[in-house]
């Protein structure tokens, strides 16, 4: 596979290690004279190119014409957007990647033809909405497709739980179970018996359907 | 002309081209608003503008919104970032369907990254060799690029 970046300084460098490492060629477009440098001295099987990597002419002189992919690191969205097309229109290179800044500029920017669009707050927001209530201090992670979910929950004064045995929580449901806690940073694997302590900080693992209705039985909260 | 007086004009970037074009425009009748990164380019209209300003970055989806994009007839861009006007320019294409569309390409060498979209580039060089080739009768060496 020959992959082509353009722009980019930490994010170049940790993506030629990468590919590199599974012996894909690659050319790595910047600007910077003394970063082009560093990265040469670095990368001896990579071919550095010094130039904007904005100009179609740089994109030219690079001879990336037929590559598998082209991925733009710049600064500006405007500009990733049109090193992408360019990339496709006038070099032949189907698949192509960028950053954008602005999270509005995903949807965009897909619209007009670039495949992968990746930007820092859409991805963070994405996630923030799988971990579904922030404030509770509840996480979750779906596993096994989703069909598994594990959730790490903290216990509060005013929760159900607090102060009771495990065996005697109210309402924990049958696919579920409290795998771990973690007090004092210490951690131990709870039994029936095991008082549950406010500042307990529980990893629960159900099933899908089960998940809320534990969450509820530990926290009160939904 | 091909549109109505009073139909919304959007002009990006106030430098000399965009301030020019939005003044005019604005003298003939249209409603235009100016967006601007900078609020010192709008220094460039002259006091007796009509039309609105806004500073922010057109790239910027909400910013169009907040200009009337969804209403507007004509969109210039003239940042002084080819790359800039070229996004500008698609979205107001692809996303807001615009019926009329400038966009001030500062080189030539992107041209191609509009086409298929109804958007009319400007090319300072093209027009300047064009004009120099009409006054000397020369060969225009660039023609058909």
């Amino acid at each position: 596979m020959r992959i082509a970046v353009a722009g980019g300084r930490t994010e170049a460098v940790f993506l030629a290690e990468m590919l590199l490492k599974k012996n894909y060629f690659i050319v790595l477009i910047n600007s910077d004279t003394r970063f082009c440098e560093s990265i040469a001295a670095k990368f001896e099987k990579a071919r550095i190119i010094m130039g904007d990597p904005r100009k179609l002419s740089v994109l030219k002189a690079a001879e990336i014409n037929g590559f598998d992919i082209i991925i733009s690191l710049c600064e500006e969205d405007a500009d990733n957007l049109a090193i992408c097309q360019m990339g496709k229109i006038m070099l032949g290179i189907e698949k192509n990647v960028c950053i954008v800044k602005n999270p509005k500029n995903v949807e965009i920017f897909k619209s007009l033809g670039v495949n992968h669009v990746i930007s820092s707050a859409y991805t963070l927001a994405n996630m923030l909405e799988q971990v579904s209530t922030v404030e509770n201090l509840v996480q979750t992670l779906p596993i096994e497709e989703g069909n598994i979910v594990l959730t790490e929950l903290t216990v509060d004064y005013g929760s159900p739980a607090a102060q009771r045995c495990v065996k005697d929580i109210e309402g924990f449901p049958k696919n579920s179970i409290i795998s771990c806690l973690i007090r004092n940073s210490g951690i131990t694997v709870p039994n029936g018996s095991t008082v549950i302590l406010p500042g307990d900080k529980l990893v629960i693992v159900s099933s899908r359907e089960a998940s809320e209705t534990a969450e509820f039985a530990l926290s009160g909260k939904k | 002309m091909f549109f109505r007086n009073n139909d919304l004009v959007i002009v990006v970037g106030s430098g000399r081209f965009g301030s020019s074009v939005a003044n005019s425009l604005s003298l003939s009748g249209f409603d235009v608003t100016v967006i601007d990164k900078d609020e010192k380019s709008f220094l460039r209209l002259p006091p007796s503008f009509g039309g609105y300003e806004i500073i922010g970055d057109a790239t910027d989806v909400d910013i169009l919104l907040s200009a009337g994009i969804n209403k507007a007839h004509m969109l210039v861009a003239s940042t002084n970032s080819d790359n800039v006007n070229s996004l500008i320019a698609q979205i107001a294409s692809r996303i807001f369907s615009v019926k009329k569309i400038f966009a001030r390409f500062g080189e030539n060498d992107k041209l191609e990254l509009t086409d298929g979209f109804n958007v009319v580039p400007i090319c300072p060089f093209s027009l300047s060799l064009n004009e120099f080739c009409l006054q000397t009768g020369l060969k225009n060496a660039e023609a058909g690029k």
